[in-house]
């Protein structure tokens, strides 16, 4: 059975004050409705500010780096959109007339970008609401029903991602990404789901959408046009039975703000001052650096990672430095489940770590054990070595009570590998770098562990 | 003032007279809804003691300043006199008040009004009508009608009030005092409760030009945190009024008597024309043939925009649902907004009156090229009765000659010219976009002679 | 009067202004009685307002501890 996904997209753009006032956009920071004022709280008599110019400036910057065609020379009326929900101050949410039409990503068509403002944060199983977001622009981007897959949507909102990261507009905190999918099988009607809020709960709502409607169709029933709310805690979706299915937004242009009117020399000048995309970026890095396609993939899934990986390549040879951001490095983010972006490691440290490793100052292990503080907290990592007396152990005499200590303690190994069985050398290896806290030369180790054993 | 800054007068016993003649006198006119006795005390007191110590004082210190309710000064109930915000208090100072209070007016209260200044008449306030003081019994207009009432009562010495179709001007012909409406962005609206944002301005009202002219001065102006302000040089108003206005043309179209329903009303205005010209104006006919096509395109504008403003009302945060508590013209309002807004309609009648407005707002200005102002009467018809019963189209038709201006983003301001049985009538003079000047000069003229006659 | 009969007798009144202004031939609309364009304002740092939280949440019909307003719940978690 086809499928015909589409998808509306609201990510927050990173300015300091809010779109329509000058209250803060730290939302996350503060305690309920503190970032708010008469304006953003839709005070009766409040007018709104005149909007930020580097909100819709970098709307027009997302706009170009998703190959859209920037409505230049014409008014753009601000729209009040007309619903009733609690998040909503006003009952109504500016959101601008298209400012970017007809773009493309990965192959799926964008139909078009507005700047939006965002509403307030309302839980629908307490009944609370906090206005700290209210006002807080917002990029929203619509496409064309052209992602056929949940698997589809999945790679496209990565790479949609990826992108938006790039443009440097974007706000950096994880988990400000806000989708509606709509979804429509052969036979059936369109049905929008609101309220997602991860790439994989797109994939999840999809997936369960499909099976609902698969299996009414199939038993003969109906596909109702309307809109379904995702539970993220049961992954399900389920009606929202509000009187907002059936809305006429009634949109008119907001009294109270101008039209804007873009110029079309303006976006030139922001087209020359735009980012690199990352999939150029991924071709320089590796015609530049003379790295493998491999790792500049990796190193351009995101912009801080790629912005460092650039920075060390200045003062260590590239193909070391891609080998360890993307492995080494890579692997600490993982295991706190961070981006690069929300890691506290900077290009220097950065440079320094690996000056180390390099001149053997420190083995490579440790080094990698460096890393995991280095990430969590702005540490140089000279000044860790010689705190903890971490240098690589260069002399004999230690290597050799290291190896002694861990021969006599392991004795059911050293049989092993004297029978034959080689794999035992790694594990007493191993037992020697615990001793040595991994200050010592692994290949080193092994050397001198066989010349040992071989007596 | 005067009097007060050379110390005749203190701004505490301009303060304790003006409450006790409220009072006395608001318990049967019912101008003002919230009193702000502590807080008009202290600013009083704030007053003389800067005089005292030989301080810089304000352009209004020590006078009695009365705010309309749809206008927000923390801390007192703002509630456009509906149910629906009958306990909101203002959580902030709009600009012109703010602006007030830096030039050390005192704010006494808040005035009666058409429930959120949607009416003509002064009778729709959850509060109770307000009285006419100049003509008791009948209604004072609307919907500024409790400012225009204290002003004319003199229980205040200035009021601001707020016009969207004629709601300063209107209260101001009924109860026969001076009032101004602004070219739209002159004055602020930051405070000010929605009617019809892209009409609604805020205003003066005073007993004379002066203090028009002067309250006029205080709020006008720039304002960078608001989107609809102009960047104007501001004009000194009360300096400038008193200038002469030899040879300035003043427009009348036919369609002006045409409309007007008590033709008493036009020769009234006729009579002031005439005073006009022995003091050097002269007249030239200008056409405004779509004059009556102002009204309904008005009306379905106000109605989608009030529409709009409302939908903030919905009980979450202010109590009361408006819908649930609002009286029969807000809901009218409210319910044909939603309706003519809807897809379906939207084309024949919101984008329809649109269309009118750029027709009406042409026309007007086209006068203009002829004309240094537009004179007609304010109101077609004399002030109703309390207890006569009006159909909406008939109350609607009070604003035939005030609405032109709004739609246009002119000024406009009235002066008294006389009464007819008892009941002030006012002259409406239009004025090119800022120019305001013209209109003071023409109204102070006016009023010094006519001071001079009698 | 009864919503039902404001509705029926606006609809009256509807029919009237429309009618009035059917003939109307011009095709500009004006939504702004100024014609100004892209006013704007730079971004600059936020500034945030200490006294209003409190004024605002003295206001609303129902606020829990933490300084959250109490609306309703959803009806479709309910």
């Amino acid at each position: 059975m086809e499928v015909l996904i589409g998808l509306e997209i609201h990510e927050q753009i990173n300015t300091k004050s809010k779109l329509y006032c000058d209250c803060p956009t730290n939302y996350r920071d503060v305690s309920p409705n503190t970032n708010v004022c008469e304006i953003c709280t839709g005070c009766p008599g409040a007018k709104p500010m005149p909007p930020n110019q580097d909100a819709l400036d970098a709307v027009i910057a997302i706009s170009l780096m998703l190959d859209c065609e920037v409505l230049t020379n014409r008014p753009v009326y601000i729209q009040r959109k007309h619903y009733d929900y609690p998040d909503l101050p006003s009952g109504y949410q500016r959101t601008s007339l298209p400012i970017g039409i007809n773009g493309k990503v990965n192959g799926t068509r964008i139909r078009e970008v507005h700047m939006e403002e965002d509403p307030g944060q309302y839980d629908p199983v307490s009944g609370i609401v906090d206005y700290n977001r209210s006002g807080v622009p917002l990029v929203e981007i619509t496409t064309e029903p052209d992602l056929r897959s949940p698997e589809e949507a999945r790679l496209f909102l990565r790479a949609l991602y990826r992108i938006l990261d790039f443009s440097g507009k974007a706000r950096e905190e994880p988990g400000t990404l806000r989708v509606d999918a709509n979804i429509s099988m052969a036979g059936g009607a369109r049905v929008e789901i609101k309220n997602i809020n991860s790439v994989k709960g797109v994939y999840r709502a999809l997936k369960y959408e499909i099976t609902r409607q698969k299996s009414l169709l199939t038993r003969g029933e109906a596909v109702r046009r309307e809109t379904r709310a995702y539970l993220e805690s049961q992954m399900i979706t389920v009606p929202m039975r509000t009187k907002e299915l059936e809305a006429d937004y009634r949109y008119i242009p907001d009294p109270d703000i101008f039209p804007l009117v873009i110029d079309s020399n303006k976006v030139e000048a922001i087209k020359a001052s735009l980012p690199e995309a990352p999939h150029m970026r991924e071709k320089r890095l590796i015609q530049q650096y003379g790295i493998a396609p491999l790792h500049a993939k990796v190193l351009t899934s995101e912009l801080a990672l790629a912005d460092l990986f650039e920075a060390v390549a200045k003062k260590i040879d590239p193909k070391i430095a891609a080998l360890w951001l993307r492995d080494k490095l890579k692997n600490v983010l993982n295991y706190y489940g961070i981006r690069c972006a929300e890691s506290l490691l900077i290009p220097e440290h950065m440079i320094e770590l690996l000056k180390l490793v390099q001149s053997g100052s420190i083995t490579p292990e440790t080094g990698e054990k460096l890393l995991q503080r280095m990430v969590k907290e702005p540490v140089s990592p000279l000044k860790l070595v010689e705190e903890l007396k971490l240098t690589k152990i260069v002399e004999e005499k230690l290597l050799e009570e290291a190896i002694t200590k861990a021969i006599a303690q392991n004795p059911q190994a050293v049989k092993d590998y004297l029978s034959g069985k080689s794999e035992a050398l790694n594990f007493l290896m191993g037992r020697v770098m615990k001793i040595t806290q991994s200050r010592a030369d692994s290949k080193v180790v092994i050397q001198l562990l066989k010349q040992k054993l071989k007596r | 003032m005067e009097q007060i800054k050379s110390r005749k007068l203190t701004a505490i016993e301009n303060t304790e007279a003006a409450l006790a003649r409220i009072k006395n006198l608001n318990p049967k006119i019912n101008a003002f809804i919230e009193l702000n006795e502590k807080g008009a005390l202290d600013t009083a007191k704030w007053i003389d003691e800067k005089i005292k110590q030989g301080k810089k004082v304000g352009k209004l210190a020590g006078l009695i300043v009365a705010v309309k309710s749809n206008i927000n000064v923390t801390g007192l109930h703002i509630t456009c006199a509906s149910k629906t915000l009958e306990d909101y208090v203002g959580t902030f100072d709009a600009a012109v008040v703010q602006r007030i209070k830096s030039e050390d007016g005192i704010i006494i209260g808040m005035t009666n009004m058409d429930e959120f200044a949607a009416g003509s008449s002064g009778e729709t306030s959850a509060w109770g009508p307000t009285d006419n003081p100049s003509a008791l019994g009948h209604i004072p207009g609307g919907s500024s009608s409790g400012s225009a009432a204290a002003v004319a009562v003199g229980i205040c010495d200035l009021a601001i009030g707020s016009d969207t179709g004629g709601s300063i001007r209107n209260p101001a012909s009924h109860c026969g005092i001076v009032g101004l409406k602004p070219t739209y962005g002159l004055v602020p609206r930051h405070g000010l409760i929605d009617l019809a944002m892209s009409l609604d301005q805020i205003g003066p009202m005073a007993r004379d030009v002066y203090g028009c002219a002067l309250l006029l001065e205080v709020i006008a102006g720039y304002n960078p945190r608001e989107c609809t302000t102009l960047k104007v040089d501001l004009k000194d108003f009360t300096k400038k009024v008193g200038a002469d206005i030899k040879g300035l043309k003043i427009g009348i179209a036919p369609q002006y008597e045409e409309v007007t329903v008590d033709k008493k009303i036009y020769q009234k205005i006729e009579r002031a024309i005439e005073i006009l010209k022995d003091l050097g104006a002269r007249v030239v006919q200008v056409n405004l043939p779509n004059l009556k096509r102002a009204l309904p395109a008005y009306y379905l504008i106000n109605y989608v925009e009030f529409f709009s403003a409302t939908r903030r009302f919905d009980g979450r945060r202010y109590g009361k649902r408006i819908e649930d508590v609002c009286g029969e013209e807000v809901l009218r309002r409210i319910l044909l907004g939603s309706y003519i807004s809807q897809k379906e309609y939207r084309g024949k009648y919101y984008h329809k009156a649109i269309k009118t407005r750029s027709v009406i707002k042409h026309e007007t200005l086209e006068a203009f090229k002829q004309a240094d102002v537009l004179i007609s009467p304010t109101v077609p018809k004399l002030p109703h009765k309390f207890g006569a019963k009006l159909t909406p189209f008939e109350m609607y038709g009070y604003d035939l000659f005030t609405v032109p201006t709004n739609l246009s983003g002119i000024c406009a301001g009235v002066v008294p010219v006389g009464k007819i049985d008892g009941i002030p009538i006012g002259l409406q003079i239009q004025g090119k976009p800022l120019d305001e000047l013209t209109i003071f000069k023409i109204m102070e003229a006016y009023e010094k002679s006519t001071r001079e006659l009698s | 009067m009864k919503r039902e009969e404001i509705e029926k007798r606006g609809e009256e009144l509807i029919k009237e202004f429309s009618e009035a202004i059917a003939d109307v031939k011009e095709e500009v609309e004006t939504y702004y009685v100024s014609e100004l364009v892209n006013v704007v304002r730079i971004d600059s740092e936020p500034v945030q307002k200490k006294d209003f939280k409190d004024k605002m949440l003295k206001i609303a019909p129902s606020v829990d501890e933490e300084g959250n307003i109490r609306v309703e719940i959803g009806k479709w978690v309910g």
